[in-house]
């Protein structure tokens, strides 16, 4: 059986994935600076962790299909669009590295 | 609900968790060497391990919480907390909770970027490398996530003094 794919919009996913994993860092570094703020992440779901992971998928999955219908595929320049995906994912896993440890 | 229940006890949730995510970090590196073999057959290949690393993951992310909710916070945190590695709990398992959120995210979008290239083996402006990074970096944070889990298991069996 072959997998079909129809949107091959690298861009859209990309700036998707790269505001998503924006968004979970920066939840993470404001819930940790800010009692009230950790409350209002962890009342729906009664954990921070449980509901940043929800907005990070959501904010992947929405943005994606609504950036791949406005966003004009560039897939001359997706393996820019690609390396700036993988900077993001390792700049955030750096930054939330440091900042736990200089944190405590 | 005896299934339910024995899943539920601590030793198989922390060996399923710790499985799912050694074998969805290892599903990318698979996904990584069939794709550097640049073989039609290889590429079909890539896709559906991927995908599979995908579930693995998704699948990960709950058997996790399910770990921390029903043991983490109940009798290991505050074994930790009462011992002079309270380290382990505050960068460590901080660390582990939160880029733990990225992989599946990241996996998802490997595997969506695998799916856009179905000319691979002939394509020339595919982005290869770019593609190898992302790979590599799902295997890379796997793996930390590995090294993490068994800093926190060594800890608790420190701190238990066994």
């Amino acid at each position: 059986m072959e997998l079909e794919f129809k949107m091959k919009n690298i861009k859209a996913f990309s700036i998707s994935l790269i505001t998503s994993i924006g968004i979970i860092t920066l939840l993470t570094i404001i819930q940790e600076l800010s009692v009230s703020f950790k409350n209002i992440l962890k009342s729906p779901t009664g954990y921070p962790w449980i509901t940043q992971s929800i907005i990070g998928i959501a904010s992947f999955a929405i943005l994606s299909v609504i950036l791949c219908y406005t966003v004009k595929a560039d897939n001359e320049n997706s393996a820019k669009y690609i390396w700036g995906t993988f900077f993001t994912v390792l700049a955030s896993t750096i930054v939330l590295i440091l900042f736990f440890i200089f944190h405590i | 609900m005896a299934t339910i229940a024995a899943l539920l006890s601590s030793r198989w949730l922390v060996i399923l968790h710790a499985a799912l995510g050694e074998i969805g970090a290892l599903s990318f590196l698979w996904v990584l060497m069939e794709l550097i073999n640049k073989q039609e057959k290889s590429y079909i290949r890539a896709k559906w391990i991927s995908l599979g690393g995908v579930i693995l993951f998704f699948a990960n992310w709950f058997l996790a919480g399910a770990n921390y909710i029903v043991h983490f916070e109940n009798s290991i945190e505050p074994a930790i907390k009462n011992t002079n590695i309270i380290w382990v709990n505050n960068i460590i398992m901080e660390v582990k909770i939160h880029i733990f959120i990225f992989i599946p995210i990241l996996a998802l979008f490997a595997f969506l970027i695998i799916l856009s290239f179905p000319k691979w083996s002939s394509g020339i402006k595919i982005p290869r490398k770019s593609i190898y990074a992302i790979c590599i970096l799902i295997v890379f944070l796997g793996f930390i996530m590995v090294s993490f889990g068994y800093i926190v298991s060594a800890s608790v069996r420190a701190s238990f003094g066994t």
